[in-house]
């Protein structure tokens, strides 16, 4: 009898104990299809993908209180229907102030080295912060944003969970980083005939064949970049440097991220800035050879496409969509 | 019985030879504490000799424009106290100064005729890349609330002013006023300061260092011209300030 109480009062005593930070911690890790031929996506040991991660991001990203009016989230400029673009050349954040350069693709964000279309970041997991905080996109400090969300009603356990650690600055990033990893898209028609799955035309084959000949020196490979930073030619004096603001190298000046060009045809306008309004205008663009730069690329020259080549390029450029992403 | 009374006795006996013997190391320990000099670093932040108080105007820049401030703070980082020897004693980190935090505690330092105090203004290169989300909240280098980390450039502000100047130049600063800014980072904008600082730290003594910060001098440029400065990459205007963040330091 008096075991029998003894028993009982300790499970009460465990039954009454709050639970501890690690006790909430799923660790069932995501098995995620990622296409084998895209090689391993970069994630960390410490932020190996969850399906609570995953949920715990989603969530954020499309949250407008990560804004400090409340009126913007990640996803008013990162947009399903624009392969998590946008379609300005410049999206506007709080108090419809302008950002700094055109909004990005976040398809396959999962396999890129460094973030910002400088680099200056150097990897997904610390990369919300900048959005966050900059006083042009969602405008909030990051203690702010962090004292806001611990009197949500769902996302302080949602972090516990995930985590195994309450909802902090780290939280945020690493949990939105996670989300961001599992945007990819690698089922574009051109993958298709790749695969051997379509047959194409001759005109698209040209069309294939011009894109070998004159881009794919930089969109290279299955990711259709060498995720490398190039000048283009776009001006003669940049007014934004682009890589040099982070190396402070005069050789990087009016050097920006190559992007990959999968989805392209939804990610108008395009260039740093989006000063090219579509894809008509950067065939033009490369078919001059650009603007004379001390920096700019070798691999930019005037190749003088006809008509009929540049119809041929970008019938090519328009099997590079994923409809299914988009969806 | 006895004998384990008496087996009782002496093992108590071990237990007090024991806690004599770890209460007079103890004793000895802290009295070593006690002797050695301790110092702080304390900076008294003015423009050009009046104190620095947020939300009060002062005339600064070239030409002269009133302003308030809303933020005035910086990193400062590995203090080193320089010996006539040469030797220096060193207290390695980072410390946010601002209006509110004003003193550095460098804790016990060696006993020496120093000559010569050394900081950094700024995060130095290696710290200033690291993940500041990686950092606990008792660290200065993790967010701070104003923000200290200059995320796009995956570094920090070296030194952050903000507040606004007389816009309207009607010799008020009102609500309406616009906002100026002068935010130094960058590793090319990272500067050591060496103050010669003639103390002798004697056993015993509590050693304060006295620091002035001139904003006027770190804000020695045309205000209303150049409403928001962040020192991105190096150009001329950017070195001309940055230049003058020694200078901004004195005994």
């Amino acid at each position: 009898m008096k075991k029998l109480l003894t028993i009982l009062l300790l499970c009460l005593v465990f039954s009454c104990a709050k639970k501890t930070e690690g006790e909430y911690l799923s660790e069932t890790f995501l098995v995620t299809n990622y296409p084998s031929e895209y090689g391993e996506p970069i994630i960390p040991e410490d932020n190996l993908l969850t399906e609570e991660r995953v949920a715990l991001g989603r969530l954020l990203f499309n949250d407008p209180l990560l804004s400090i009016d409340t009126s913007r989230s990640c996803a008013s400029c990162h947009k399903t229907e624009f392969a998590f673009a946008d379609d300005v050349a410049i999206s506007t954040g709080i108090e419809n102030k302008l950002g700094l350069r055109n909004s990005p693709s976040l398809l396959n964000v999962a396999w890129q080295p460094n973030m910002f279309k400088d680099g200056g970041v150097p990897n997904l997991d610390r990369q919300a912060i900048v959005p966050i905080e900059d006083e042009f996109e969602l405008g909030i400090n990051m203690l702010e944003l962090v004292e806001r969300l611990q009197q949500h009603p769902e996302y302080p356990e949602m972090a516990l969970v995930a985590y195994g650690r309450v909802l902090d600055a780290w939280v945020i990033n690493r949990s939105l980083a996670s989300y961001q990893r599992t945007l990819f898209s690698h089922d574009s028609p051109y993958d298709q005939y790749l695969a051997g799955n379509l047959d194409w035309s001759q005109e698209l084959k040209t069309g294939e064949a011009l894109f070998i000949a004159y881009c794919a020196s930089c969109h290279a490979g299955v990711h259709l970049t060498t995720f490398g930073f190039a000048n283009n030619g776009l001006y003669e004096t940049y007014s934004d440097v682009g890589r040099a603001r982070i190396t402070n190298l005069p050789q990087d000046e009016g050097k920006f991220k190559i992007p990959s060009l999968r989805n392209l045809p939804l990610t108008a306008p395009y260039m740093h800035d989006g000063s090219l309004e579509d894809l008509e205008s950067v065939l033009a663009h490369y078919s001059t050879g650009g603007k004379s730069h001390p920096n700019k690329s070798e691999l930019v020259a005037n190749i003088e496409l006809s008509e009929e080549e540049q119809a041929q390029l970008l019938l090519f450029l328009e099997q590079l969509v994923d409809e299914k992403v988009v969806d | 019985m006895r004998l384990i009374e008496d087996i009782e006795i002496v093992e108590m006996k071990k237990l007090v030879v024991n806690f004599v013997a770890i209460i007079a190391l103890l004793g000895m320990a802290s009295c070593g504490d006690e002797t050695a000099p301790s110092a702080s670093l304390n900076f008294n932040l003015n423009v050009d000799g009046e104190d620095l108080i947020i939300g009060q105007t002062y005339n600064l820049g070239d030409p002269a424009t009133l302003v308030d401030f809303e933020v005035a703070q910086f990193y400062i980082s590995d203090v080193r106290l320089i010996d006539s020897d040469g030797v220096a004693f060193e207290v390695n980190g980072d410390f946010l100064i601002s209006p509110g935090n004003t003193q550095i505690s460098l804790g016990t330092i060696d006993a020496a005729t120093y000559k010569t105090l050394e900081f950094g203004v700024g995060v130095d290169a290696v710290r200033n890349h690291e993940d500041p989300l990686e950092l606990n909240e008792s660290s200065v280098l993790s967010p701070q609330n104003p923000s200290m980390h200059w995320s796009w450039q995956n570094g920090y502000r070296f030194i952050r002013i903000d507040g606004k100047f007389d816009s309207d130049e009607n010799n008020a600063i009102e609500e309406s006023d616009e906002a100026f800014q002068l935010h130094i980072g960058n590793d090319a904008y990272f500067r050591t300061v060496q103050i010669p600082y003639d103390v002798e730290a004697f056993d015993g003594d509590q050693i304060s260092l006295e620091l002035k910060t001139d904003f006027a001098i770190l804000v020695d440029y045309d205000v209303a011209a150049n409403k928001v400065v962040h020192t991105s990459n190096p150009n001329e205007f950017f070195d001309g300030i940055s230049s003058n963040i020694p200078a901004a330091f004195s005994r």
